[in-house]
């Protein structure tokens, strides 16, 4: 009798388990994620790959240095006001731009898909030798014809692109350690970033 | 399988097994740890375009020029401007802190009205208008019966007050005392400016010219262009004042004189240079000032009062002589208090190298034209001797008034005696104009609070010391105002046509309009090229043109160095005759007081900063306790040691502090610092140290009948 009741249960523990243990990373490999971040898309449709191709112009067209050797960022409305201050052609989010946020005077609220924490100081003006995408600090959205979808953490509200600080490290670490002279000013001590 | 208890707990060993197979739980923690970062009362950085505003600052009356950092449209900081001849890139300290005073817990919030429990409520503009209204009514037409005191020494907004208070029958206009108001006793009209670039001996007597006095920040300028690193210095620097303050120890040589003595160590080099035949043939009384100076100052005399050794005081004499442009500055060691003997005294050397509008000398400059119909001339106001007046009405000498009107300024802390103040004050309707709840807002009936100069359409005409008249104006750089507050001459306004008192302009922005129209009457020019040092050197400036307001209210600088009137000066001699000090000594109070002033300590009208908090050392403040300073003769003699706690008695009041050994202080002195011993304001800037004003004593100067305050003098005892 006992001998039975032992031969049931060990068959009858590990599909249990087993099954337990799927549902388990199920979860928390597909399921968390989806609960954790809301999507959201940007306010208008923009293409990267058209302003580049068609028209010729570069990054720093919009995204540009200012005189003070801060980043502008984003562009504003003034900006895209040199263009578009009346629509050119018919797309609905081109007549939307120019009747409810140009003429408006409203900034379009553009999601950021990394904003830098407020802990940490961070200047592009330092950085500007690395290309934007392929030093992995933003995603590649150059040639892109669509902007990504903008994932917020429900909890946090970060978006998920933020950049965690082991990737700021990793990258101070090896470029330092390239070419030390050159970059001296770049070791990972913590007031390098930190405020 | 069947579903039963043991399935299922092994099912959940395996969905927990699984889990840390999967990322959830360093996620939840990792995540959890960075929504603490967004918890919403945590300061936030916004972002935006930065820019620069140009401006000017009103924090004290030097007026230098700022520009404020802004971050999307949100002022961050103050820096100072380098196109502006009363700045040059520099600020002190208090203008450093200008951004963070926008925000400080001490501000009053929109206008209130003090309730019967004592505490202050907050009202409505337009009830606070309406009260106003009712309470100035009431006295119109009874004379004197409203009086204004105003702590912006060289604003426009003074014009206003003046005029209303004319139009309700009253005279009582005062500003808050500085030197403005002694040299208004010596020079009747226009002010006295020190050409201090020009210049290659400098000799100030009691002004603090790096720190406290006059355009503080334009006076360093000069002082560092005169000093270059590595090189020779092109003027010397001497300072004569009782304590080795920032202008004794910058100075090529310190000479300590106790407070109130200057004049006569003034005199007794106008004793060896009229021996050594010098002459002022332009002045009408030169043979009086002669024959008193040489009678009366003789060396041994010099000596006796001062403690300056004969040797030390003809080697001055002579190094004046050899100077090409020496410069004779008059002032006391606090910018206020002072007497007219002194001032008179020093300023007459001025006239002994006939320096007066010459360059590097000293200048008389002209008032700017007056735009507000009924105002009183600028000279008759400074002339007007607010602490004498105090006394009275506290005595009971003057009928009290039945309403005060205070700006910018805070009588019951910042004039000497406030406790005097407080009796004058008491019974009458007072209304504040301040930014910030300072001791007198705390005590007032009625607070109608101002903008910030950040915030605010305002202007600076001519400060003490500037060696030129200028214009400037200071403008709204925030996007909108933080506070309810309302701009004091917009107030004025509105409540005289309420009383039917015509004023002549709808909004204050108009009377600063008109100011800016009527310079056209004087020549001036911008200073974008050339400074009006360099204009009074030779240099020919660019008249002004174009539309001067919109310049102005660009930031622009207006100067001029036209001089008002041909001066016919005098050496002083008569009065510098009847106010000389008596030489009797003072048994019972045997110690001079030489209180210090800083930016680093706030200003007249403004507490201590918190930004400046940290610039205070372990010697000036500990706890709550402040530090005044002796050298170590002094402590011997009163059996005191560093860090014992002493107490300073004066004929009125006294108060509790600790020994600081120091031996920049002359022979039986105590230095003390103004500013501190604040009772209202915020936290930041609350019950740290000690009100020197209370111990700084009023007396009458024979002669003059000005109310003098700088030589007051105390008793130390350990306590
Ligand atoms: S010296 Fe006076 S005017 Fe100049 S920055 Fe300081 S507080 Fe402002």
């Amino acid at each position: 009798m006992e001998e039975k009741k032992g031969g049931t249960s060990a068959g009858g523990v590990v599909l249990p388990f087993l099954l337990g243990f799927v549902a388990a990373l199920a979860f928390g490999w597909w399921g968390v994620p989806q609960l954790l971040y809301s999507k959201k898309t940007q306010p208008l449709v923009f293409t990267h790959q058209n302003h580049i191709e068609l028209y010729g112009m570069s990054c720093d067209d919009c995204h540009s240095f200012r005189r003070d050797g801060s980043f502008s960022g984003l562009p504003g409305n003034a900006k895209c006001g040199e263009c578009h201050s009346f629509p050119l052609g018919d797309h609905p989010d081109e007549i939307k731009f120019v009747e409810e946020y140009y003429e408006k005077g409203i900034e379009v609220p553009w999601l950021v898909y990394q904003y830098q924490p407020d802990n940490v100081f961070f200047s592009h003006a330092a950085h500007r030798e690395y290309d934007c995408a392929t030093a992995g600090c933003h995603p590649d959205v150059g040639s892109s014809n669509e902007l990504p979808v903008y994932y917020e953490n429900r909890l946090t509200k970060y978006s998920r692109d933020t950049m965690k600080m082991k990737d700021c490290e990793r990258c101070h670490a090896t470029v330092a350690a390239q070419e030390p002279e050159r970059f001296a000013g770049a070791p990972n001590a913590c007031q390098i970033c930190h405020k | 399988m069947a579903l039963n208890r043991r399935s299922f707990l092994t099912f959940a060993a395996g969905g927990v097994a699984g889990t840390l197979f999967t990322p959830v739980i360093w996620k939840s923690i990792d995540d959890t740890a960075i929504w603490t970062q967004n918890w919403p009362w945590i300061p936030r950085l916004e972002y935006g375009p930065r820019a620069y505003a140009a401006t000017t600052c009103k924090l004290c009356p030097a007026g230098c020029g700022l520009n404020i950092r802004t971050a999307g449209g949100r002022p961050v900081a103050a820096e100072g401007r380098t196109d502006h001849p009363l700045s040059q890139g520099g600020i002190c300290p208090l203008g450093a802190a200008a951004v963070q005073l926008l925000y400080a817990p001490a501000r009053i919030k929109g206008p209130m009205q003090k309730q019967a429990d004592g505490t202050h409520q907050p009202i409505s503009w337009d009830q606070a208008e309406a009260l106003l209204k009712e309470k100035l009514a009431e006295q119109k037409g009874k004379k004197d019966a409203v009086v204004c005191v105003s702590g912006d020494e060289n604003g426009t907004i003074n014009e206003l007050f003046s005029a209303l208070l004319g139009g309700l029958g009253s005279d009582g206009c005062f500003l808050m005392p500085g030197e403005q108001l002694v040299a208004s006793k010596v020079l009747r009209e226009g002010n006295i400016g020190y050409d201090f670039e020009n210049a290659d001996f400098i000799l100030a007597f009691g002004a603090d010219l790096l720190d406290s006095w006059g355009t503080a920040v334009r006076n360093k300028k000069a002082y560092g262009a005169a000093h270059p690193v590595g090189e020779d210095a092109s003027a010397e620097y001497v300072y004569v004042g009782p304590t080795q303050n920032v202008t004794g120890g910058a100075a090529d040589q310190w000479i300590s004189v106790a407070p109130g003595m200057e004049g006569v160590l003034a005199l007794g080099i106008a004793y060896h240079l009229l021996q050594g035949g010098m002459t002022a043939p332009q002045a009408h009384d030169f043979f009086a000032y002669r024959n008193f100076v040489i009678n009366r100052y003789t060396p041994e005399y010099v000596e006796r009062l001062t403690g300056v050794a004969p040797e030390q005081v003809a080697e001055l004499a002579r190094k004046l002589r050899a100077a090409d442009k020496p410069l004779v500055i008059p002032g006391s060691s606090i910018a206020q208090g002072g007497g007219v003997f002194n001032f008179a005294a020093a300023l007459s050397l001025n006239m002994l190298f006939d320096n007066v509008n010459s360059v590097g000398g000293i200048q008389v400059l002209p008032d700017l034209p007056k735009v507000v119909e009924g105002a009183k001339a600028p000279a008759l106001v400074r002339a007007k001797d607010l602490v004498a007046y105090v006394q009275g009405v506290a005595e009971g000498k003057v009928s009290k008034p039945g309403v005060y009107l205070v700006y910018e300024a805070n009588p019951l802390f910042a004039l000497p005696q406030p406790d005097v103040a407080a009796k004058a004050f008491d019974g009458a309707y007072l209304v504040s104009f301040s930014t910030f709840y300072d001791e007198t807002a705390a005590q007032a009936d009625l607070l109608l609070p101002t903008p910030t100069f950040i915030e605010r359409l305002d202007d600076v005409q001519t400060p003490y010391g500037s060696g030129f008249a200028s214009y400037s104006l200071t403008r709204p750089v925030i996007r909108q105002p933080i506070f309810d507050t309302k701009p004091t001459g917009d107030v004025l306004l509105s409540v005289a046509k309420a009383l039917d008192i015509d004023l002549g302009y709808d909004s204050f922005d108009k009377v600063l309009e008109a100011k800016v129209a009527a310079l056209s009457e004087l020549e001036g020019f911008f200073t974008d090229k050339v400074q009006p040092w360099e204009a009074r050197a030779g240099k020919a400036p660019a008249a002004a043109s174009g539309n001067l307001w919109r310049n102005i209210s660009r930031g622009s600088f207006w100067a001029s160095i036209q001089e008002p009137f041909p001066t016919a000066m005098q050496l002083g001699s008569t009065i510098i005759s009847q106010t000389a000090p008596p030489d009797a000594e003072d048994w019972t109070f045997p110690v001079s007081l030489a209180a210090m002033d800083s930016r680093t300590y706030g200003s007249r009208h403004i507490a201590i900063p918190p930004f400046c908090l940290p610039l205070l050392g372990e010697q000036e403040i500990q706890g709550d306790v402040f530090y005044v300073w002796m050298n170590s003769a002094t402590a011997r003699a009163y059996g005191l040691q560093a860090e014992d706690k002493v107490k300073l008695t004066g004929p009125n009041g006294s108060c509790l502090a600790k020994v600081r050994i120091f031996e920049g202080v002359g022979r039986n002195m105590v230095a003390a610092p103004l500013g501190f011993g604040h009772t209202a304001w915020d936290k930041f800037s609350r019950n740290k140290g000690d009100n020197i004003y209370k111990v700084l004593t009023v007396r009458t100067e024979p002669g003059s009948n000005l109310a003098v305050w700088a030589d007051s003098r105390v008793r130390i005892a350990k306590a």
